[in-house]
């Protein structure tokens, strides 16, 4: 059966929703891309294979991202735009949910109750904290993955420089009551799968193996491999989704 | 003379300008938001200087969309296109603000603490009087401003010829949570609202409407363009001790 794909634009929020065209009730899925890339090239084939399995996928630009750069945004370098990676994977899960509770929960080939998340890099961030602040997702996959607000922007503003000051004292008090790693009771009833990277040297497997240390019952497996979602990851997180979601 | 220190920076992907006398002493906050379409600074009344003068700290953001914020794919839509997301911009930079000041702007030198205002012209005007539902400002002012979100969603889908498709129906349901009309309870501070007796874009009617303990109305004779005798009863509404 082919695959439908469309491109939306929600409250200023472009979308591409993949899906295939029969007329059957799907749960939808959101899936995240990393940091600096965009909805449609980092996707990488997903969007038909996840269709396939039988989900709507929605997969959106990051806040300050693909469509949403503004020329302000495609100016600054990649090292001061760091410095907000933080809020844009806050604003992404906001505006995920919003856009359920607003429109998708509405569409009627879209199971209303409760929905999915796929994000590699940055984008496993956002399915992490999205899991913290809506009820309604039921299952998640981080690939290459962090769910760590606080030590992993502690890290990274280490290793550019931007680890002083004003800003990034208060970025730090901000984030640490809504940190996903200080959110466990919110994250305990919800299916996780993570996959890391055991020579990952961009997202150290340290903050997934946190987790799973945490929270016992998630799923954590290692790949021989860096900041890469290999075929057997691929396969080993469409597995635990036909598992979760469709129970096959 | 009076010197007022402008300085103007993008945190968290906002871009901001702060207007203030750097005095020494410590100041209250007003949050001064822009009209649809429109961006921060851009506003010839000069009201962020004059709050500025008039002894605030003044904070003014672009709304997201608009500004520095514009991004090619939503603004190359027509302008009534764009007008259906108007309420996303109001309620989002609501939150922006609230979020700006929480964050980092309560612990900046020279701010008073919980002592917020604010104050907007048409949509800003709107995003002011949403604010003022959801935050505990100590007054705020909008000046040719809808209260209503619904009935001004209405009236747009009637001007425009909007088709009353899934788009509008969800839009329109969803506001039901927003609309400070509808949620009047809520209202927090003293509100001062102004409209133009021949106001096409807002129409009086429909500021006129909210009635409140908390709402002082005025009506002027212009259309949707502003005068000065709006600001200046602006400024003395922010500036008087009653209702503090």
């Amino acid at each position: 059966m082919s695959i439908k794909i469309s491109d939306h634009l929600f409250d200023g929020v472009p979308c591409t929703i993949y899906q295939k065209e029969d007329s059957k009730t799907k749960p939808l899925i959101y899936f995240f891309h990393g940091f600096t890339g965009n909805k449609d090239a980092n996707i990488m084939g997903r969007g038909e294979v996840l269709a396939e399995l039988g989900f709507c996928v929605v997969a959106i630009d990051a806040y300050l991202h693909g469509q949403r750069m503004s020329i302000l945004e495609r100016h600054r370098s990649n090292i001061d735009k760091y410095q907000d990676i933080i809020e844009i994977v806050i604003h992404t899960a906001q505006d995920a949910k919003r856009l359920f509770d607003k429109y998708f929960k509405y569409m009627p080939n879209i199971q209303p109750e409760v929905y999915y998340a796929y994000g590699v890099s940055m984008g496993s961030l956002t399915a992490f904290y999205l899991a913290t602040i809506d009820e309604a997702l039921k299952a998640m996959v981080g690939l290459v993955c962090t769910p760590s607000f606080v030590e992993y922007y502690r890290d990274k503003a280490s290793l550019y420089g931007f680890n002083t000051g004003f800003f990034y004292e208060r970025k730090l008090a901000w984030y640490q009551p809504i940190d996903p790693m200080n959110q466990l009771d919110k994250l305990k009833h919800k299916r996780i799968f993570m996959g890391i990277g055991i020579h990952d040297d961009v997202v150290n497997p340290k903050y997934a193996k946190n987790l799973h240390e945490l929270l016992p019952e998630t799923i954590l497996k290692s790949y021989e491999t860096g900041h890469v979602s290999t075929p057997e990851m691929l396969e080993d997180s469409y597995r635990f989704l036909k598992l979760e979601v469709f129970h096959d | 003379m009076i010197e007022i220190v402008v300085r103007k920076f993008h945190i968290d992907g906002i871009p901001i300008s702060i207007y203030e006398q750097i005095d020494g002493t410590l100041k209250p906050v007003i949050f001064s938001f822009h009209g649809f379409d429109g961006y921060k600074d851009g506003d010839y009344f000069k009201r962020e200087d004059e709050l500025a003068r008039r002894g605030f700290i003044v904070i003014g953001i672009d709304t997201i969309l608009h500004g520095e914020r514009r991004i090619p794919v939503f603004d190359s839509k027509p302008y009534d296109e764009k007008m259906k997301d108007i309420h996303h911009c109001v309620i989002q930079t609501a939150m922006d603000a609230i979020q700006l000041y929480e964050k980092y702007i309560r612990f900046m030198p020279r701010v008073m603490k919980d002592a917020v205002y604010a104050i907007g012209v048409s949509m800003g005007g709107a995003i002011s009087i949403y604010m003022a539902t959801i935050y505990p400002l100590i007054k705020a002012v909008s000046i040719v401003g809808s209260p209503s979100m619904i009935e001004f969603y209405q009236l747009k889908q009637e001007k425009y010829q909007w088709s009353k498709d899934f788009y509008y129906e969800r839009n329109l349901a969803y506001l039901d949570r927003f609309d400070p009309f509808e949620h009047a309870h809520q209202l927090k501070c003293p509100l001062f609202l102004t409209a133009g007796m021949m106001d096409q874009v807002i129409p009086c009617s429909l500021v006129s409407k909210f009635i409140h303990p908390k709402v002082t109305f005025k009506l002027y004779d212009t259309g949707h363009m502003p005068n000065q005798a709006q600001f200046d009863d602006a400024y003395a509404f922010l500036l008087s001790k009653e209702d503090v």
